[in-house]
């Protein structure tokens, strides 16, 4: 450190200073981390270990041979990310970008513990990127739907809900009038009215949204628990909705590695890209979305100018029920066929997650869905290449995933200022 | 005649906040709403704007009668107004700010023309000598700016009738001229002005004409030559007012409150107090100006233990302080906060249990784990008797009182202490006449019975009539300290501007 460095500690107040302390302390961590992940490659792997990850389908027209990688090796370019990384954190401690330094270590050390497990067999990469993507899907769709609510400036905790409501939705009207499709719109109209209903609790009755939303959550898993044990177990033709098959994107979908994942799917993937642009769009470039985030924002500035704010809010829940239930409903047709007793998953919660780790933003949403639908398909992955990791560890994952996520990346993001209050019209 | 009210009555539950008003404004004309806080200037406001209905009466425009359902008919009306509170959300820049509501779109799903909406705010900026940068967020705009994009988002829906309320409270006085400036302008160029306020100096000074509000009734109107700031002040008040503060010469004493290098932050973490040095004397009183938001309610906190010192040192005769309020209070020092019923008082409180905060957990009203309800109540009533609060009872709930026998309590409860120093911030805040003069009369008797006191208001009048010594707080430092002799109003305005 220089001397006039040295000079500013000592006229530094109480918060820089521990903004530099904390700023030392990751430093040393990721210089600790670094050093061990070194050290682990040079002598706790046997040298000649390789990891051979399959990066095409078996079925796929272009053929490519596998990406071998040695795992000492991989371990030791995680450690010297670490030590980079380290050097950055303390050659200016207070003042870097820490959360994206942070996202780069983990991601590269999570890389190297997964080559490290995985050591000696043959795991394939592209089926982890097909699974990742399958289960951001539904995570993606819960996301917008709370950024729809929150940007009106109504919290919306009953995603989870919804989605489960949806899903039963979905099935039982899929089965009784033949044809999946005709399910999915069930479900999504379900989940309009489940989001109109919310609407009418916080808006109209002012409960407390989160009060509103659990309750909501709570009913929905007792409400399909018991139509599931009292009518669809006695009359199993009630839940074969049917299945909505892939559609293949011609020439896209044959690119080694990523194309399986993002080009060869169901329409729902294709209306989740579609989805994720037009919100975008739709928040930042339309007189409908300068509203919408006039109203989250400050709910009276816009009142006095004469847009009703109740309106828009009434909408904008009732939007956000839609894209649940759709969600719901993607959980049946695509991923089991049926409806199953809790399929919800807590996908409604890291939704929620995702909302926040995306700041509030529709692409944001859809990259850490990602990151999510990464921990949830390395979970089942790892399972099933059979590694000697206990089951229960894989199967907390995801949620330790979020938890990490959450609390130790995101920190203090400000989402609208209004969300959680009613708004009193005068 | 461009606007007219006629007989507009609005009740509230237990108020008549507006009894048969009627008001007109014409083309180029500035007529001032006189009024004290609760006389209903803002209720009769709401109503012009849409934002509520009146009870009996009708809003006529050009001769025509309307009755508006909301603002937007208001607004479609030619009525704009600028809220004392300003209406903008503070993460959009000013150009998505003014056209919120009124966008200028493209095509059928309604994409915003971002371009154009931009020049059509430069160009008016530029008409009306506005300058305001159309691409600044609004949260990094001074008041002073913000007011400004205020006026434009009237000016954007060409609005004829500009009623402004309370425009100068956030403004110091050389902001304050500048506005009058733009307002002038405005009038020049054939818009209706209507602007509100309580200070009698700034009405005289703007209005075409003056039509004075006392209880929700119209007391009369009249032209500023034919008038003047004591008959203004008693049309008001509705008796003979005492404009000023009556004091004795008392010789200070030892200095009980000294600040050193004190520096505080916000609650984002931003620095809000600036190395200040400060001494408060016995027996004097010290003023702090400034516009609001320069630091000082981050200032006042720290003193009173309610926010953590980041750097420097809280002297109290003699003793440095930490972050616990009730040390603080014991150690003599009276708090009257500016929010009232955030700071200040528990609302769904009695005023008995409002009144014993400070001391509920000592002889002799609690022993052990009991309280002993008989003696709060037996204080309670006495102190009611001395402060003259007037509720139906003791056990009235707190928030049901006005807001001078609000203030009142909490005077009662901190001054009932053995006190050496009052920090008070905006004591009078919203406070009607006969409320201000009695609080300020007891800030004077504490002072003249050797108290250290130290006032921090936005109010410049306040601070002028009450202080021995004026300092001026701003962007978070005392930027100079006066002698009441030498504090003029203009030198003092300059320094809350930021000028040395």
């Amino acid at each position: 450190m220089t001397g006039a460095r040295m000079a500013d500690e000592t006229t530094m107040s109480a918060a820089d200073r521990r903004a530099h302390n904390n700023g030392l302390i990751r430093a040393a961590i990721y210089a600790a981390v670094g050093l061990l992940a070194v050290f682990v490659g040079l002598f706790r792997v046997p040298a000649d270990q390789l990891t051979a990850y399959k990066v095409v389908f078996e079925e796929s027209v272009i053929q490519l041979p596998d990406l071998s990688l040695p795992v000492g090796g991989t371990y030791m370019v995680a450690g010297v990310v670490g030590l980079i990384v380290a050097g950055l954190q303390f050659t200016s401690p207070s003042s870097v970008s820490w959360r994206r330094l942070m996202s780069v270590v983990l991601f590269v050390l999570a890389f190297a513990v997964l080559t490290g497990i995985l050591g000696g067999k043959t795991p394939s990469l592209v089926g982890l990127m097909s699974a990742t993507v399958s289960f951001a899907l539904p995570i993606v769709f819960a996301g917008l739907a709370a950024i729809l609510a929150e940007r009106s400036g109504v919290m919306n905790i009953g995603i989870e809900g919804i989605i489960l409501l949806g899903a039963a939705a979905t099935s039982i009207g899929g089965s009784l009038l033949g044809n999946p499709l005709a399910g999915i719109a069930i479900g999504v109209i379900s989940g309009l009215l489940l989001g109109l209903l919310l609407a009418v609790l916080a808006i109209r009755y002012h409960v407390d949204q989160v009060i509103a939303g659990t309750v909501l959550n709570l009913a929905a898993a007792g409400i399909t628990t018991f139509m599931y044990t009292r009518i669809l177990q006695v009359k199993p033709d009630l839940n074969q909705p049917g299945l909505v098959g892939a559609t293949p994107i011609p020439f896209l979908s044959e690119i080694p590695m990523i194309g399986p994942a993002l080009f060869n799917g169901s329409f729902y993937l294709y209306a989740g890209y579609i989805l994720i642009v037009i919100m975008q769009l739709a928040i930042y470039r339309t007189r409908w979305g300068l509203r919408l985030r006039a109203v989250g924002e400050n709910p009276k500035a816009a009142a006095t100018i004469g847009i009703d704010v109740l309106r828009i809010r009434y909408r904008a829940l009732a939007m956000s029920g839609a894209v649940a239930g759709f969600a719901g409903s993607y959980l049946v047709v695509v991923s089991t066929g049926s409806f199953q007793i809790g399929m919800s998953a807590g996908i409604g919660f890291i939704g929620i997650a995702a909302m926040i780790f995306g700041g509030w933003n529709p692409v944001g949403v859809a990259g850490a869905a990602l990151v999510f639908g990464f921990a949830r398909s390395a979970e089942s992955r790892l399972g099933t290449v059979g590694v000697d990791v206990p089951t229960v560890f894989l199967s907390i994952l995801p949620y330790v995933v979020t938890i990490i996520v959450v609390a130790g990346l995101v920190g203090r993001v400000r989402g609208p200022s209004s969300v959680g209050q009613p708004y009193e019209q005068s | 005649m461009r606007l007219r009210l006629n007989g507009i009555t609005k009740q509230f539950p237990g108020v008549l906040a507006n009894d048969h008003v009627s008001i007109e404004v014409d083309r180029g004309e500035i007529l001032a709403l006189l009024g004290e806080n609760g006389a209903g200037k803002t209720t009769l406001m709401n109503i012009l704007s849409g934002l509520y209905r009146p009870d009996e009466g009708e809003i006529v425009v050009d001769e025509k009668p309307h009755a508006f359902r909301d603002p937007a008919e208001a607004i479609a009306s030619g009525i704009g107004m600028v809220h004392q509170h300003f209406m903008l959300v503070p993460i959009f820049d000013v150009t998505d700010s003014v056209t919120l509501g009124s966008e200028v779109t493209r095509g059928p799903i309604g994409a915003l023309d971002r371009p154009a909406a931009r020049a059509r705010i430069v160009e008016l900026s530029e008409t009306y000598g506005l300058d305001v940068d159309p691409d600044a967020m609004i949260e990094d705009l001074p008041v002073g700016v913000r007011q400004r994009v205020e006026i434009l988002k009237a000016l954007y829906r060409h609005s004829d009738i500009l009623v402004l309320d309370e425009p100068s409270a956030v403004l110091t006085p050389q902001e304050t001229e500048e506005l009058f400036v733009i307002i002038r302008g405005l009038a020049k160029a054939g818009t209706a002005i209507i602007f509100i306020s309580h200070k009698l100096n700034e009405v005289i000074e703007i209005a075409d004409r003056i039509t004075v509000l006392r209880l929700g009734r119209v007391v009369g109107t009249v032209t500023p030559a034919e008038t003047s700031q004591s008959a203004l002040a008693e049309m008001m008040v509705g008796r003979q007012v005492q404009l000023t503060v009556d004091r004795k010469d008392v010789t200070r004493g030892e200095v009980v409150l000294a600040v050193k290098g004190l520096q505080v932050r916000d609650d984002r973490g931003e620095i809000a107090v600036k190395h200040v040095e400060l001494e408060v004397h016995a027996g004097e009183i010290v003023g702090v100006a400034g516009v609001q938001g320069n630091g000082q309610t981050e200032f006042v906190e720290a003193l009173t233990g309610l926010r953590a010192v980041d750097a420097g040192t809280i002297t109290i005769s003699g003793t440095e302080i930490h972050q616990d309020p009730r040390y603080i209070a014991d150690l003599g020092v009276a708090h009257i906060p500016e929010d009232r019923l955030r700071d200040g008082l528990i609302r769904g409180f009695t005023v008995a249990e409002n009144y014993v905060l400070d001391a509920y957990h000592r002889e002799p009203y609690s022993s052990g784990i009991r309280l002993h309800r008989d003696a709060v109540a037996a204080a309670a009533t006495q102190a009611v008797s001395d402060f003259d609060i007037r509720t139906p009872s003791i056990m009235t709930d707190v928030g049901s009182l006005s807001g001078g026998n609000q203030q009142k309590v909490i005077v009662a409860r901190e001054f009932g202490r053995d006190v050496k120093l009052v920090v008070g911030s905006q004591p009078t805040r919203g406070l009607d006449v006969g409320s201000i003069e009695y609080i300020h009369r007891r800030i004077v008797e504490q002072r003249d019975a050797g108290v250290a006191i130290l006032i921090v208001s936005t109010e410049l009048d306040e601070v002028l009539a009450l202080a021995d010594r004026i300092a001026v707080m701003y962007d978070g430092e005392i930027v100079g300290i006066l002698p009441a002799a030498e504090a003029t109003r203009e030198r003092v305005g300059l320094l809350m501007g930021g000028v040395r």
